[in-house]
């Protein structure tokens, strides 16, 4: 230590300043070698963050609803137990006011919210550019939050995974991703969003990449894996959690068994897509009175209020009473009214147009409908466990509403950890699957995308060209660069490849670390040295106007991470870099946009 | 003697020279250059004549070609050569090579193909760290004969 500071106060100072620049190269050189974070690795990192990020902005919204709830009821319970300790004309007016204040949040949102933008995850992930509107998100979030913690029944977790996608979008547009990348990040956020939301890092990533990307290639589903995990990791060290529903063992006696459990996928399947048109028909029919927003939530609130002066247990998103169902310590008549009134207040909450999600809603109705089938089997098959009925319920009718069969068995697993259940949820929700598609062409999140793609045609996503996904302002260097300038342009850019370009912008070739690494503690060539010697000029181009399959088969031919994008006009003029990373990603969802073309038109 | 830190140098092995002009008859640097090319053109690595000088003219037209004061490094990377093609001359009294280097005496000319960025890096970085030490340069330029010269160069 003490000889190398003498040697570099004895050395004179543009030596000591070399030799510091070939050290910092050596250390990138070594950390590259070693470490080599490749373009896969950078996303995954990102998708981290994102995920992190999305398990702090879920246990946020958490801690603001039970904070508001608090203010609005006095009560630190959850919504239904408090709801059922107020006095009747509170049931009435705080669901009521709940609905007026969303209105407000909205009408004000709207005000502030300038030009056009997207507002929703999906519509981000699927149709859009991934750009997330700061302000209408925040604008959703808070009047969903307003709702909810009033007893809106509806779920959290629609804005909680709005949050996080947000979050994601702002990061990757402060990184300044290309939009393929920026909406897989999206897509991490909303994974991360589901999986803080449920504690469920599995049913997170399906979800997204089932429902929303449409493919569960490992391009995509690396990233939210990763992001979902990040989620469930920051909620389970920050709040306790554990798996949603805890439910007693339960035991399949015999094989025969599985008939009724495929009946009540038929069941389940025929009933998911009619509890959806109803919730279709509430927002039709609160559109046709023609109400100012603020009277029609506040109308929304008040029905839900209604109801809760004889059931308090309509409010919220239904996740304690569907706890209540799968314990057995609910009796079926008072719960076959209970669905009923469930169902009204969910169509009302939904109809009159508070931001929110059906997901955990749909749950309760799986399970209360499971449980139902289940008594009327039991009575005729004693053996037969009606709680059991409702865990399948659960899985049938998520599976049949989301049209994601694979998402709903790993979620309700997920959700329960329950392995004795799984055989049958696997067998009702395939068959409430396909009935359900039988029945009704498109699901939920098919048909809200769909909706927004007739609305709005202008916004859908143009189709992905290489253009879109060109990287700008490569680090550059020119000819007449020398070793040093070279070695500095190294260190500052994570690159193996700097791109030489003449004073006219038209690319050279490539200065390649490969060549240079083992000379770089020459200091002596440091200014003999220029790019111009040591250019490779073989170097592989594409034109931003090839097609995506062309510029995969340059990747195919040659084992680099960047190709150069250089003017179609023959001028070889540089215009930015191509990453393989992004290109992948890319091609994926050209597969996906394709298949979900063909579904919207049918 | 450089540092013990900075031996990353993985192989300091020089080529063999194509040629030695232990006495150079120019006065002038363009002159030099145009003996000492007429040499290289000899070797039967030399594919294009004309463009391999043309490249040479290029490239010194670009940038810094001394090694320091009393050597100089005209080099090319060209389509126009087979493999590397490497020569010494050697002027006594000295040549101008521009205001900085006014008596250069040892010159070595590289010609290299156009595919070997790394081949000629290693040339360069293993000639200079030769070269470095003055008893090695005061040896060049004492040598009798292309043999002598040559075994100073690549011990």
């Amino acid at each position: 230590m003490n000889d190398s500071f003498k040697r570099l106060q004895s050395a004179a100072p543009v030596e000591a300043l070399t030799r510091g620049l070939v050290r910092l190269v050596k250390v990138r050189v070594w950390l590259a070698e070693h470490f080599a974070p490749s373009e896969w690795q950078i996303t995954l990192f990102w998708a981290g963050v994102v995920g992190v990020l999305g398990g702090l902005t879920s246990i946020g919204f958490r801690e603001l609803v039970s904070l508001l709830h608090y203010a609005l009821t006095g009560s630190p319970a959850g919504i239904v137990e408090s709801f059922d300790q107020l006095d009747t004309w509170r049931r009435l007016a705080i669901p009521t006011l709940g609905g007026f204040l969303t209105g407000v949040i909205l009408l004000l949102g709207k005000r502030i919210a300038r030009g056009r933008s997207t507002t929703d995850y999906m519509e981000a992930i699927a149709l859009g550019d991934g750009r997330l509107s700061f302000r209408t998100s925040m604008t959703k979030s808070l009047a969903a939050l307003c709702g909810i913690a009033a007893g809106a029944s509806i779920g959290r977790e629609g804005p909680m995974v709005q949050l996080s996608s947000m979050t994601a979008s702002l990061t990757g547009r402060w990184r300044k991703l290309p939009v393929t990348s920026l909406r897989l990040l999206v897509a991490c956020g909303a994974a991360a969003g589901i999986a803080s939301a449920y504690n469920a890092p599995i049913g997170g990533a399906f979800f997204v990449a089932e429902i929303i990307l449409g493919t569960i290639a490992m391009e995509s589903l690396g990233p939210l894996v990763i992001s979902a995990v990040a989620a469930a990791l920051v909620v389970r060290g920050l709040s306790h959690a554990s798996n949603l529903y805890q439910v007693p063992a339960f035991t399949f006696n015999s094989a025969w068994e599985i008939g009724p459990y495929a009946v009540l996928g038929l069941v389940a399947g025929s009933l998911a897509p009619l509890f959806l048109q109803t919730l279709r028909y509430a927002e039709k029919g609160f559109n046709r009175l023609k109400l100012p927003l603020l009277a029609k939530l506040t109308l929304g609130g008040a029905i839900v209020g209604v109801l809760a002066i004889r059931f308090p247990t309509v409010c919220g998103n239904g996740y304690s009473v569907t706890l209540a169902i799968l314990k057995g310590q609910i009796v079926w008549e008072s719960l076959a009214l209970l669905v009923v009134f469930k169902w009204l207040a969910t169509a009302s909450s939904f109809g009159s147009g508070v931001p929110g999600g059906v997901f955990t809603p749909t749950l309760f109705m799986g399970a209360s409908f499971g449980y139902l089938f289940g008594v009327g089997a039991h009575a005729i098959w004693p053996s037969l466990d009606p709680q059991a009925f409702a865990l399948v319920g659960m899985g049938a009718f998520l599976a049949a509403a989301s049209h994601a069969p694979v998402m709903a068995i790993i979620m309700l697993f997920e959700m329960t950890l329950s392995y004795d259940i799984i055989l049958p949820l696997m067998c009702a929700s395939t068959v409430a699957y396909f009935a359900a598609k039988s029945q009704m062409g498109e699901s939920l999140y098919a048909e809200f995308l769909r909706r927004k793609a007739e609305l709005d045609p202008e916004n859908r996503m143009p189709e992905i060209n290489l253009r879109q996904l060109v990287r700008p302002n490569p680090a550059v260097v020119s000819p007449g660069a020398s070793f040093q300038e070279i070695c500095n342009a190294f260190i500052s850019t994570r690159i193996n490849n700097l791109y030489v370009i003449d004073e006219k912008g038209r690319f050279l070739g490539v200065v390649s670390l490969h060549d240079i690494k083992a000379f770089l503690g020459q200091p002596d060539i440091a200014t003999s040295v220029l790019a111009t010697d040591i250019l490779r000029e073989e170097f592989p181009t594409i034109s931003p106007d090839a097609a995506l399959p062309d510029a995969l088969a340059v990747f195919a031919e040659s084992p680099i991470e960047r190709i150069p994008v250089v003017a179609p006009d023959g001028s070889k003029t540089l215009i930015g870099s191509l990453s393989k990373n992004d290109l992948l990603v890319a091609l994926t969802d050209v597969k996906h946009q394709k298949e979900s073309r063909t579904v919207v038109t049918v | 003697m450089p540092s013990p830190t900075f031996n990353l140098m993985p192989l300091l092995q020089l080529p063999s020279l194509d040629a030695a002009l232990l006495d150079l008859q120019s006065r002038d640097i363009g002159e030099v250059l145009k003996e000492m090319f007429d040499e290289a053109a000899k070797s039967d690595a030399m594919a294009d004549q004309e463009k391999a000088w043309a490249d040479l003219m290029t490239r010194h037209a670009a940038g810094p070609l001394a090694l320091s004061t009393d050597i100089a490094l005209p080099h090319a990377r060209t389509a126009a050569v087979k493999r590397i093609i490497f020569l010494a001359g050697r002027c006594g009294a000295g040549v101008a090579f521009d205001a900085q280097h006014p008596a250069v005496k040892l010159v070595f000319m590289v010609l290299t193909p156009k595919e070997q960025p790394a081949e000629y890096l290693q040339l360069v970085a293993a000639l200079t760290a030769r070269l470095r030490d003055p008893a090695v340069r005061a040896r060049l330029l004492a040598a009798k004969n292309q043999n002598e010269f040559e075994s100073v160069l690549s011990p």
